[in-house]
């Protein structure tokens, strides 16, 4: 029940990291078309993509979690006997989730802070802090029952190499 | 506490949580964690480091990455990009080691529209690598050149990695990109003469073989219709940046529409396509971009707990040649890429390095392209260099990564000769972004 959960939100949260992507991209490009011909007042473009390269990384992540596409350095534990390697593995997903419990509990009360406290992010487009902070909380909580998943699949996964 | 039990406490966790295996990411916020609540008065810290995770992403300068990244995953998967390699193919006819050379000025093209280098040697490795196996050519030839012109695609804009580089240190994004052009052409020429010299003493490691005879339009057809529209994105690119016409931003979003445009134009564009491009930009980007939320919290725990200034004031009252500052500096660089990521080494060098590089009165963009030339070796350096793995899994069965790391040998101290060449003569690095400069 849990893990069916946890893959649908996932999932969504990654479509939608990827919709983000799509969207910034254009963005930026219709800001420089807009800039020669002068149809729309976008001033607040550059302000929305930023904002949004944000929101794409935070709802991303859990996904790149839990596709193993973090980057970790396996060297060291590969070298390790069997009978050691698996507590060791475990202990990595264990303190991984323990950051992410802290990360969360810290995002939350910075959430709540900003709503109770009506703090407003004002660039070139003015709203309210919470509108954007929620997306941190999320990504820390999700990528705790991520972890929680591969913890009890420790056998079956392992976090992989990639990069630039 | 003194600055270098601080410094040692945070380089020691985070070694140790990257040791058992810890994904990167958590790691530095881990390090993160316990450096904010020790040097940053306790929970105050800790929600201050969750401010700036939220922060330190919403920068205009960052953009670039996803967008470079996604032009390079839009050409591999569309086959355009093996397209363009097939038309150097042909044109390159009769030279020894032709494969090998097919690689490196295949790859260094590539690389001009590729922000990732794991793209580059990906695409080289399983489209080329089998076709030199069947011709007879050894390893050592024929995994070489496709690993070392893989990390060319950090040096020549659009360079994902030139752009985090720019942003963590501060130094101008688009002088930094363009500074690296002169470097990445030197390194590709000198790969070149290696394996043209290397196949003419030794024909045995790259058999020669008949090649279709063709006239020279046959030969020059494929080129112009498929690498010279790709080359004119690469130039568009470029050109936008280096004479100030737009941000990278700007122009790597315009390089990625133009991007799916010669994908449509190519009749090689489909949803499936567009979709495998974005959801492999998702993995890379935010991959990469999830360690940099960590990174301004960890920069101002070196700064609080003094180990920045400590270091700097330590290295600078050494009475060493300034020079010798910087190539010690390198050194350590690259001693941590063989066993860590470059977004790692980045993060922990660059609060470290800069202030030195300022203090010692050097031009950053000129160190930040000798960091970029030895983050691009540490992709090949045994054990841990990316590439190396990269190259593991995409080729032919049977290849050790022994037989990878040595035919990558020779490709590595011909980048240190670069590194070299640009601390003896500088302005190697520093003259197109003078000229820059000038022109704007």
């Amino acid at each position: 029940m849990l893990d069916k959960f946890t893959d649908r939100i996932v999932t969504l949260m990654a479509v939608l990291a990827g919709l983000i992507l799509v969207f910034i991209t254009c963005l930026i490009f219709v800001d420089i078309v807009n800039r020669t011909v002068k149809l729309l007042q976008l001033s607040w473009s550059v302000n929305l993509a930023e904002h949004l390269l944000f929101v794409m990384t935070f709802m991303g992540a859990p996904w790149v979690l839990r596709i193993g596409g973090h980057i970790s350095l396996d060297l060291f534990v590969q070298l390790l006997p069997d009978a050691v390697r698996k507590p060791v593995t475990w202990l990595a997903f264990l303190m991984s989730a323990v950051v992410n419990l802290i990360l969360f509990y810290y995002a939350m009360r910075v959430l709540l802070a900003s709503y109770r406290d009506g703090t407003n992010i004002v660039k070139a487009l003015v709203f309210p802090e919470w509108y954007l902070m929620w997306v941190a909380p999320l990504c820390f909580a999700v990528n705790l029952l991520v972890l929680i998943q591969l913890l009890r699949q420790s056998e079956k996964r392992q976090f992989q190499m990639t990069g630039l | 506490m003194e600055w270098y039990w601080a410094l040692s406490l945070l380089i020691g966790c985070l070694i140790a949580f990257m040791a058992v295996g810890m994904p990167v990411v958590f790691a530095f916020f881990a390090v993160d964690i316990i450096g904010a609540f020790i040097f940053m008065r306790g929970e105050i810290g800790i929600l201050q480091f969750v401010r700036n995770s939220v922060d330190s992403l919403q920068v205009f300068a960052l953009m670039p990455i996803p967008m470079f990244v996604f032009m390079g995953e839009m050409l591999l998967h569309s086959g355009v990009a093996s397209r363009a390699i097939g038309a150097v193919d042909v044109l390159i006819a009769r030279l020894p080691g032709r494969l090998s050379l097919v690689a490196i000025a295949g790859g260094t093209f590539f690389s001009s529209l590729s922000g990732s280098s794991i793209a580059n040697t990906a695409m080289l490795g399983s489209t080329l690598l089998p076709d030199m196996y069947k011709r007879g050519y050894r390893p050592d030839i024929a995994i070489g050149p496709i690993v070392a012109v893989g990390g060319i695609a950090i040096l020549i804009p659009p360079s994902a990695l030139g752009v985090l580089l720019g942003s963590l240190a501060q130094i101008s994004i688009s002088k930094l990109l363009v500074a690296a052009i002169i470097p990445a052409l030197i390194m590709a020429v000198l790969f070149f003469g290696y394996v043209m010299l290397r196949c003419v003493l030794q024909p045995e490691i790259a058999p020669g073989y008949e090649v279709q005879k063709l006239s020279l339009m046959e030969r020059l057809k494929p080129f112009v219709i498929y690498v010279v529209p790709l080359l004119m994105i690469f130039l568009m690119v470029v050109c936008s940046i280096l004479f100030g016409l737009a941000t990278p931003t700007e122009s790597a979003s315009v390089g990625a529409v133009a991007t799916v445009v010669a994908c449509v134009l190519y009749r090689s564009f489909s949803w499936p396509v567009f979709i495998e491009a974005v959801r492999e930009t998702v993995k890379i980007s935010v991959m990469t971009l999830f360690i940099i939320a960590g990174s301004v919290t960890f920069s101002q725990i070196l700064a609080f707990s003094g180990a920045s200034s400590g270091l700097s004031a330590l290295v600078l009252e050494g009475n060493l040649a300034p020079l010798t500052i910087i190539i010690g500096m390198l050194v350590i660089l690259f001693f941590l890429g063989c066993f860590m990521d470059q977004v790692s080494m980045m993060l922990i060098t660059i609060p470290l390095y800069m202030p030195i590089v300022s203090q010692l009165g050097f031009d950053p963009v000129w160190f930040g392209v000798l960091m970029l030339i030895v983050l691009e070796i540490s992709l090949a350096t045994p054990p841990f260099g990316l590439l190396l793995f990269v190259m593991k899994g995409v080729a032919p069965q049977g290849t050790t990564l022994e037989q990878i790391i040595l035919s990558v040998l020779p490709f590595i101290l011909l980048s240190i000769l670069v590194v070299v060449m640009i601390i003896i003569w500088p302005s190697l690095a520093t003259f197109l972004p003078e000229m820059m400069e000038r022109m704007r």
